[in-house]
Parts: C-alpha cells; sequence; structure tokens
C-alpha cells in the first residue's frame, strides 16, 4: 500500500472513530488536534486501525506515535 | 529501572531512624500492585479496574503485573516512577509521580495504549459504556505539572509521616528533571477523607471538582465526586 492510499483509509476511520464526517487529517495532526480524543476514542482508533490494516501494533511501535504521520509509516512498515 | 539509591528525608525523630525512601525496582512488583489495589479503591472496597474491565482481582493482578513489567513512564503503572517508604527494611508505603505530557503524549494516552495493547477485544468493547461515563469526572492534568497518583501507606505504618516522606522525594525527584514544572497535582476520590486531610497537610489544596448523579457510573466507582488537588513549587 502507498502512504497515499494508508490516509485516505486512516481517514474514513478517524471519521468513523470520532462519528464526524467533516473530519480532516494531515500526517501532522496530533490527538491535540482533535476534539474528543480520549482515553476510550484513542483505544477504539488503535483497535479500528489494527482490524482493518490486519496488523498487530508492538507496544514500543504505539508508543512513539506522536501524530497521524508515525502512524501511517508504522503501518507502511507492517504491510510492506 | 530506576537506581538503588536511598535517601533519608525529613527531621530525624527517635522513631524514625528505620525509616527511609529509595526508588522502586522490579522486586517490588508485587507491593506496588497493592498500591495501586488500595489507592483505586479509594477507602471503599471497590476496584473500579475489575468493574470497568470485567475483571476478578486475580485477573486485575496479572494485568498490572504484566504492564508493570513493560515499564513505560509518564503513567502511574510504571515501577520506576515508584517511590517506596520502607520500615525497617520493608516496604510500607508507595507514591507513582512523573511529569505529565514529559515523553511527548499525555498519561491518559499512554495508559490507554497499555489497555489496549493487554485486554482482549471483548473486554475492550464491554468496558466501552463504562469509559464514556467515566468522561464525567474526568480532570485535566496540566501538561508540564508533577503528577502524584497510587499513594499509599501500610494501614499498620500509618502515623509515622511516610506519605509526606514518599511524595517530598518524589517532588525531588521530579523537580531535578524538570526543573520548569511549577506544580504539583493529585486526583482523588473527595470520600477519601484521610487522603483528603494528609495532602492538606503537605500543602495541597483542592482547585476542580466534577461530580456525577449517575447511577450506573457510582456503582463501579467508591465516589461520585472527583477532586484535583494542587500545590505550587518553589
Amino acid at each position: 500500500m502507498t502512504r497515499d492510499e494508508i490516509m485516505n483509509a486512516l481517514l474514513e476511520i478517524f471519521r468513523e472513530t470520532f462519528d464526524d464526517g467533516g473530519i480532516e487529517i494531515s500526517r501532522e495532526t496530533t490527538a491535540d488536534d482533535v476534539d474528543g480524543w480520549d482515553s476510550l476514542t484513542h483505544i477504539q482508533l488503535v483497535s479500528a486501525v489494527e482490524g482493518h490494516f490486519e496488523v498487530r501494533f508492538k507496544l514500543q511501535e504505539i508508543m512513539k506515535f506522536n501524530d497521524v504521520g508515525d502512524l501511517c509509516d508504522c503501518i507502511a512498515k507492517h504491510t510492506a | 529501572m530506576a537506581d538503588d539509591r536511598a535517601v533519608r528525608v525529613g527531621p530525624a525523630r527517635a522513631d524514625d531512624r528505620a525509616v527511609r525512601v529509595r526508588p522502586a525496582r522490579a522486586s517490588d512488583r508485587e507491593f506496588l500492585i497493592e498500591a495501586i489495589l488500595e489507592a483505586e479503591k479509594s477507602g471503599s472496597d471497590r476496584i473500579p479496574y475489575c468493574a470497568i474491565f470485567s475483571l476478578d482481582e486475580a485477573e486485575l493482578r496479572a494485568l498490572l503485573a504484566s504492564i508493570l513489567d513493560e515499564d513505560f513512564t509518564g503513567q502511574e503503572l510504571c515501577i520506576s516512577g515508584f517511590q517506596i517508604g520502607e520500615v525497617e527494611g520493608k516496604p510500607a508505603g508507595a507514591a507513582c509521580g512523573w511529569v505529565e505530557g514529559s515523553g511527548g503524549m499525555s498519561s491518559t494516552l499512554v495508559k490507554a495504549n497499555l489497555l489496549q495493547h493487554f485486554l482482549d477485544a471483548e473486554r475492550l468493547a464491554a468496558a466501552r459504556p463504562h469509559l464514556e461515563r467515566l468522561a464525567q469526572l474526568s480532570l485535566e492534568r496540566e501538561p508540564g505539572a508533577i503528577q502524584l497518583e497510587s499513594i499509599y501507606v501500610r494501614p499498620d505504618q500509618r502515623g509515622l509521616g511516610l506519605t509526606g516522606r514518599i511524595l517530598a522525594e518524589q517532588i525531588r525527584v521530579l523537580q531535578a528533571e524538570a526543573p520548569g514544572a511549577e506544580k504539583a497535582q493529585i486526583i482523588l476520590m473527595k470520600g477519601n477523607d484521610r487522603a483528603l486531610r494528609a495532602y492538606r497537610k503537605l500543602g495541597f489544596a483542592v482547585t476542580r471538582e466534577r461530580h456525577s448523579e449517575d447511577p450506573a457510573l457510582t456503582a463501579i466507582l467508591p465516589g461520585a465526586t472527583k477532586i484535583l488537588m494542587e500545590r505550587t513549587l518553589c
């Protein structure tokens, strides 16, 4: 998958998780930029991403996700 | 992991010759689980983690052991974030501390990552309505502020001033790491009067409260009101 394809899939996952069809994300988006990004939505988001891309992140990987770009790159690594 | 350096803090008294405060180490894990569970109970017999994630106490202990073994800093389930108060060479009290957001991620999200990783999908799905309700009592920790959590002293060792000694050492250590930290914060349930009195005596004051009348929420928590206490640091 290309990073653009991953970002497009992530956009749909974000819109569903945060129940906001108008949400926009970029590689620089962080938890501080998204209304309602709390512990519950974070758990739902990571679970949805793992389910969609059929990957299982290592803890050490998840803990380094500072923005959506980090998440995208990690997915790209797992799905290469 | 924290080193094994021990420090004596506070004025020496005739009855405190064998009291010391030191960083926690891996071999303290079982005592730290006791501390976390008792702090969670907040003076009641309810353990919110059990109700929220459909765990019995043995399962919760196993989960906490797995999380503590990972030792991810920046949240309260982390061995190297604890200071231990010892009396006569045995752990008698503990408290965890960290500087909020110092690793680039809020403690809430670090802990969410740990729970998402270690709990199965079924338990996480069952926890969802509880977590949604818990948001009613959410109190935001201030980025850059020192956080003190899972503060516990064994009942038979209370009255020695151990809480004050452990918290003083936590603040000293964390201020050395983050000299710009201007305040220390503690979040607790309002009904825990003994803890509230102890923290007031140590200079903490209540700055925020969140209350809920939701019976489904009060059924799983030790109280209906969460409070944030703060102390300005020199």
